[in-house]
């Protein structure tokens, strides 16, 4: 999936982590979704680094 | 009484961001569908547009996984049980979450319907049933947690109504009319509940260490604003089915 589709994703995440931590006695669940929410999060905003696509009749 | 107000500040700050981020997304977001109809719903086509294609990749990947839209129909019944569940236990953010999710896979149940091609007679049907029986988990959930409340009766208000909606339109297809008003569309009613849940339980660890308890002020408005809505919406599609049915009997 491409970075920006990971961002709902990591979102969703982050907000269950902090809905266990907050409402239940899951607080160790909602740590690891947290730190999960935040990876994903940052795949998400990374800038994309790739070289850009040049067809053959364009190089030189 | 348990107060979090640390990673409340925390879940504050993360949605605060993201709230920034959609608003940017939002202006963003070209629709073809001209200016606000009158009477229409009260999320506008671009923000629709924009949550529809935020979900897009998403979409993508659960068709290439091979999941069909019917999985995400049940999921979004699990979820909506999940909901109310939460709210019968107080679990006031954890239940806005879960309530916005479920409106979450409600879209895209559809999105993937039209992705795969599978949309179909049956699947509506058991799309539509399904959603009613989804709604009915929340609001009882909810009905338990204002159990000893008057809000008790705001909730019995709510649930009605969101399911009159519902009828009204069903019936008016059923007499061959095409009925989309309404400004509170079940998308609309997933985000008035959800939000006000989702800022309850956050306002609620906050304000808990000032106030020793945890304030339930705007759950209670909220269900007071979603009955509002909800009996406005089922009254006006009603008026507007019996305006168009006098005026086909008329011809």
């Amino acid at each position: 999936m491409s970075g920006r589709g990971l961002r709902p994703v990591a979102f969703l995440a982050a907000m269950l982590g902090f809905g266990l931590r907050l409402d239940t006695a899951w607080r160790g669940t909602g740590t690891v979704l947290l730190a999960l929410a935040a990876v994903l999060a940052v795949a998400a905003f990374r800038p994309n680094t790739s070289p850009p696509f040049v067809p053959d009749h364009d190089r030189g | 009484m348990d107060c979090r107000p640390v990673t409340a500040a925390a879940a504050a700050l993360v949605i605060a961001v993201t709230i920034a981020l959609a608003l940017r997304g939002v202006a963003r977001t070209e629709t073809e569908e001209g200016a606000p109809v009158s009477g229409g719903p009260l999320i506008g086509p671009r923000v629709r547009a924009w949550y529809v294609g935020l979900f897009g990749p998403l979409a993508a990947q659960l068709v290439a996984l091979g999941t069909r839209p019917d999985h995400l129909t049940y999921a979004a019944l699990v979820v909506s049980v999940l909901a109310g569940t939460a709210f019968a236990r107080g679990a006031l953010f954890l239940a806005g979450w879960l309530t916005i999710l479920a409106g979450t896979l409600d879209i895209l149940d559809g999105e993937l319907a039209r992705r795969t091609g599978l949309a179909s007679a049956r699947g509506a049907f058991v799309d539509s049933v399904t959603d009613r029986w989804a709604e009915f988990a929340t609001f009882l959930g909810l009905g338990v947690w204002f159990w000893h409340d008057r809000t008790l009766l705001a909730v019995a208000v709510a649930a009605f109504a969101s399911q009159m909606v519902s009828y009204v339109r069903a019936r008016a297809e059923g007499l061959g009319l095409v009925l989309a008003s309404g400004r509170a569309q079940r998308p609309e009613r997933y985000v008035i509940l959800g939000f006000g849940a989702w800022l309850t339980g956050l306002s609620g660890h906050l304000l808990c260490p000032l106030l020793r308890y945890r304030p339930q002020a705007l759950l209670v408005l909220t269900v007071w604003g979603l009955a509002a809505v909800a009996t406005w919406t089922a009254i006006e599609r009603t008026r507007d089915a019996v305006a168009a049915l006098r005026a086909r009997d008329s011809r």
